[in-house]
């Protein structure tokens, strides 16, 4: 195949090896049948293959320490070389083994270019040619002893199937299936965690049903408020109630105060009336004894004046004395005149009688002024006496009005009795008023302290209901988000599991291809799982393991196992490597034998494969003749007779 | 005709807690303050006669002094400007709500409660018909039907104009936050009628003689109420209704789905994302708030480090991220491969049609990811 490396091994030499002393084996590419009986060396020389390509023993298959097992009979150091082509080149591998692996020596040489080849440290030679490891070499190339290959306990990937599985799972090694599924699973977790405590997923539900405890609450609180609210309003209706009643009241307490005025200014009026009256009365009396005194008085007085009337001197003073004083005075003027200045006492005499007459006039006058006086006296008394009586009258008109006042003051009196009366209408009123009032102030301490105690939620049922329903879209969200992760974990872990089940569907199918072809189309379908147990569907549906075939089926299930993984590989790597067949098919019959080496005539060789089969059936060579199947034919029991004949 | 300048808006929200923004939310919360003062300086700089405020302006019938003076000294500064209020379902008129103070309001503030009720506005020949929740919700409808305007309906020529908050439905419909019926818009008398309660915004239409519309929220609340975040602005007469709708929001909320196929790194990811964001939004692009879904088909060569990705958003005021590309597949010839990937195909391909095709596709996806590196559950990531 171009492009890929081929490796074939040309010649086995042996210096020293088990029972091998300076044996040669040739080998050719294609079909190498080297026949041996039990005890041939067959086993002998895939050690010597082992060890020449890998010094160190690190298989926990095969306890046997092969240093010890092999060392030669009497000697002390094995040794031998093989020659083999790879790329086009030949190269020489020489070694002589030591006691240990560290004690071996080896020369790699490239035949073709006389270079020598220097491996890295610790390379096998067998790393560097095949790109295996002891344990793959063996698994593959060496398609040993038959039967189940036993996997490892998982503490080192065995190489190929760690190999195999990698390239299979996702293309890219590092990444395996396990990675996968926990990628999913930790996402998972992410969104609901273990034991449900936390999560993506978890808290959005956690916050919903505070949401709803949040609503709940404050619907609650509102409806407590509506309540309250309806409260308050009840309060300040009685609230008004009362002080409509207490308006009322005051109003009472107005009259009651008024009637109070009332009674007082009735008592005033009634102390006036009273006060009036007795000065009435008082002045009334006073009077009337006043005027009786006076009119006693002057009663007397008149009575008296009226026993002495003054005598009117009624002397015509004029008459009397005048005319004669005047007669005189003539007379003696006269006389004086005519007769004698005696006449002039004559004067005297005249003014003697005008002194009298003026006396006399003057006693007139004043006996006048006394009988006038005395007259005025009299009316004076008599008016007086009349006035006396007129106040008499005036009295009686204030004895009237002293009974007007006295009936005034009747009134006043029943007046303030009625007011009195009126008054005692509002007893009580004023406790009412004070009740009133302590009603009024002990109902607003209800309405104040029930507006203290309003509640007021801190956020609207609004915001809330629409926090919420957001939240619930997020929810909704989320759970699909994680039926989804769920739904892919699932699918992915069957898929996990069926690739783990059948280990990879390409050595699957390849297996199932190859034993389809060994059995000659007998059995179809087959299934290998992790475990390298391999499962066949003969009739019918359910799949049967091993032990439910014979021997030589099962024989030829794991042979189809380990080829089909040898040429995985081949296919991954791009090699070519040739495949060690030790005596697999021990057990086959002459049918089974003729259609395993059809089956590698067919598919294997094709290539320009190089397969060694040790076998101890003689007649394989004989069966690849019948069936046209070109082979190179070795007898390593004559070879044997010969190396013991030289040992011997 | 006479007509009236006004301008609809609603769903303010002050003084709303803002918590989903992380280390943003403190700054997002300023936004919608500042809303409003753009609303006002745009009341003062277009001469708006009225201006509806239809519910929700607060975000709870009881506001923090600072937010209530600052809400107050902002409605001082039009005082040439009616401002009509009908609280709403987030800041009833409750007997402890802000607007229950007394002697606070400025005198240019009209304020609803209740049902249905009119307030004149003679200067500029309005009858005002407003209806505000006392409560959180309501089951009764607070709009009344036509007799009511009718029957007030005192000049001709007034302009009738209703402000309520409220959930529009069509007959037969539920709702606890005061149901609104379309056939009690139609006819009923009034020329507008402000809506509120909707965050997103409807356009103008009409109910028979009366024009209505949500104006929505003037700034988004959310990465459900994405883009542009306004008002409605214009005149109103008796028998007609032109209204303009005005951007206000200070940022928006946007949600976009950018195709990564071409990127090689997160670095490069994130390259592509910012110039598709530039291109889209123009040069403000980072003053937005994000929801960003990184999409496209890979070999899945790269995982996704969101910090790394974050990272190069440094500028941009909030992005939140979150990573969906799709492995590319072909199952049916993996499943000729005999390899793990081969045998987990051919028995994805066994099962297909046992499960619903979203959940195979992203058991696929998942598959594929734990074949070639880690497997993460694809979560938001924020700056």
């Amino acid at each position: 195949m171009a492009g890929w490396i081929t490796v074939k091994i040309t010649k086995l030499e042996i210096g020293d090896f088990g029972r091998f002393h300076q044996y040669t084996l040739e080998l050719s590419e294609g079909m190498n049948i080297i026949y041996g009986e039990n005890e041939d060396g067959k086993t002998t020389l895939m050690s010597f293959l082992r060890l020449m390509f890998y010094s160190n023993q690190k298989s926990t298959r095969d306890l046997t320490n092969l240093r010890k097992k092999y060392l030669p009979w009497g000697k002390e150091t094995m040794n031998g070389a093989i020659e083999l082509e790879a790329e086009g080149k030949q190269y020489r591998v020489q070694k002589s083994f030591g006691s240990t692996a560290a004690k071996d020596d080896m020369d790699i040489y490239c035949i073709s270019t006389g270079e020598k080849i220097l491996l890295p440290k610790d390379m096998e030679a067998g790393e560097w040619f095949f790109h295996l490891d002891g344990d793959a070499f063996e698994r593959s190339l060496f398609i040993g002893q038959p039967g189940p290959i036993l996997s490892y306990d998982g503490k080192k990937k065995d190489d190929i199937a760690g190999r195999l599985e990698n390239m299979e799972s996702s293309g890219d090694e590092s990444v395996s299936a396990e990675d996968v599924m926990k990628r999913i699973q930790d996402a998972k977790e992410a969104m609901v965690s273990k034991r449900q405590s936390n999560g993506i997923l978890v808290k959005s539900k956690a916050k919903e049903a505070e949401l709803l405890q949040k609503i709940a609450k404050i619907k609650e609180l509102e409806s407590l408020q509506r309540q309250q609210y309806e409260e308050i309003r009840d309060l300040s209706k009685d609230r008004d109630e009362c002080k409509k009643n207490k308006l009322r009241l005051s109003l009472e307490m107005e009259k009651e105060k008024q009637s109070v005025d009332q009674i007082m200014e009735a008592q005033n009026t009634l102390e006036e009336c009273k006060r009036r009256t007795e000065l009435q009365k008082a002045q009334v009396d006073s009077e009337i004894k006043l005027q009786q005194m006076r009119m006693a008085t002057e009663e007397d007085k008149l009575s008296f004046l009226l026993k002495n009337e003054p005598k009117a001197i009624q002397h015509n003073f004029v008459v009397r004395y005048g005319i004669p004083a005047l007669f005189t005075a003539a007379v003696s003027a006269a006389g004086a005149f005519l007769v004698h200045p005696v006449f002039l006492f004559g004067m005297i005499v005249t003014v003697l009688m005008i002194l009298l007459f003026f006396s006399g006039k003057k006693a007139e006058k004043a006996g006048k002024r006394n009988w006038e006086e005395w007259m005025e006296s009299k009316e004076a008394c008599r008016l007086r006496i009349q006035e006396q009586k007129e106040a008499g009258n005036g009295i009686e008109k204030q004895i009237l009005l002293l009974k007007s006042f006295e009936e005034i003051q009747k009134e006043a009196e029943d007046d303030l009795i009625q007011r009195q009366k009126e008054y005692s209408a509002f007893a009580g009123l004023r406790d009412e008023y004070n009740a009133c009032m302590e009603e009024i102030s002990d109902i607003e301490q209800q309405i104040f302290a029930l507006q203290a105690s309003l509640k007021r939620p801190e956020t609207g049922i609004e915001e809330l209901a629409g926090e919420l329903s957001i939240l619930r879209e997020k929810i909704e969200e989320q759970q699909l988000y994680y039926d989804a992760l769920s739904f892919a974990g699932d699918i992915m872990q069957e898929a996990a599991d069926e690739l783990r089940h059948s280990f990879s569907p390409k050595l699957n199918k390849m297996t199932a291809d190859i034993f389809t072809k060994l059995t000659n189309g007998k059995y179809q379908y087959l299934l290998v799982s992790k475990a390298y147990d391999i499962s066949v569907l003969p009739e019918g549906v359910q799949y049967r393991e091993g032990d439910y075939f014979s021997k030589g089926t099962t024989d030829q299930m794991y042979f189809a196992l380990r080829l089909a993984m040898l040429l995985l590989l081949e296919e991954k790597e791009g090699l070519q490597l040739p495949v060690f067949l030790d005596d697999s098919f021990a057990s086959y019959d002459t049918k089974r034998c003729r259609e395993t080496l059809r089956y590698i005539k067919e598919y294997l060789t094709n290539d320009r494969k190089q397969i060694i089969l040790f076998t101890c059936h003689e007649s394989m060579a004989d069966l690849s003749e019948e069936i046209d199947f070109k082979i190179t034919k070795k007898n390593l029991h004559i070879d044997k007779q010969k190396v013991f004949g030289k040992m011997c | 005709m006479r007509a009236v300048k006004i301008l609809h808006c609603a769903d303010l929200h002050l003084g709303a807690a803002v918590k989903s923004l992380g280390i943003r939310s403190a700054k997002r919360r300023t936004d919608y303050l500042k809303t409003l003062e753009k609303i006002i300086e745009v009341c003062r700089d277009q001469s708006v006669q009225l201006l509806l405020i239809a519910g929700d302006l607060f975000d709870s019938p009881w506001v923090a002094k600072e937010l209530l003076e600052d809400v107050k000294n902002l409605f001082l500064l039009i005082p040439e400007t009616y401002i009509a209020i009908t609280p709403g379902n987030h800041d009833p008129y409750t007997i402890d709500s802000c607007y229950a103070k007394e002697d606070f309001w400025p005198k240019n503030v009209i304020l609803f409660s209740g049902e249905m009720s009119d307030h004149p506005i003679p200067s500029l020949g309005v009858r005002l018909w407003g209806a505000g929740m006392t409560d959180s919700y309501s089951l009764k409808s607070l709009f009344h039907r036509e007799q009511s305007i009718r029957e007030a309906k005192t000049e001709k020529e007034e302009i009738q104009i209703g402000i309520i908050h409220g959930d529009l439905l069509s007959a037969g419909g539920r709702s606890e936050y005061n149901p609104i019926y379309k056939e009690d818009i139609r006819d009923c008398g009034l020329s507008y009628l402000a809506l509120g309660h909707i965050h997103k915004r409807s356009e103008p239409v009409w109910e028979g003689s009366c024009c209505y519309a949500y104006s929505g929220s003037a700034e988004g609340l959310g990465f459900d109420e994405t883009g542009e975040k306004g008002v409605y602005l214009g005149l109103v007469t008796a028998d007609s209704c032109r209204l303009k709708f005005l951007p206000v929001c200070q940022r928006r909320f946007l949600k976009y789905r950018i195709d990564v196929s071409q990127a090689e790194s997160t670095k490069q990811a994130a390259a592509v994302t910012r110039r598709s964001l530039l291109e889209l939004q123009g040069e403000e692009a980072g003053k937005n708030l994000y929801e960003i879904l990184l999409t496209g088909d890979t070999i899945y060569d790269w995982s996704f480090d969101p910090a790394a990705f974050l990272a190069e958003f440094d500028d941009f005021f909030f992005i939140r991220v979150r990573e969906q590309r799709r492995i590319l597949y072909d199952l049916e010839q993996m499943a000729k491969e005999t390899s793990l990937r081969g045998i987990f195909a051919r028995r994805m391909l066994e099962s297909k049609s046992g499960i619903p095709p979203e959940q195979f596709e992203s058991a696929v996806q998942i598959g594929l990811r734990a074949l070639n590196g880690r497997v993460d559950y694809s979560e938001d990531y924020e700056t």
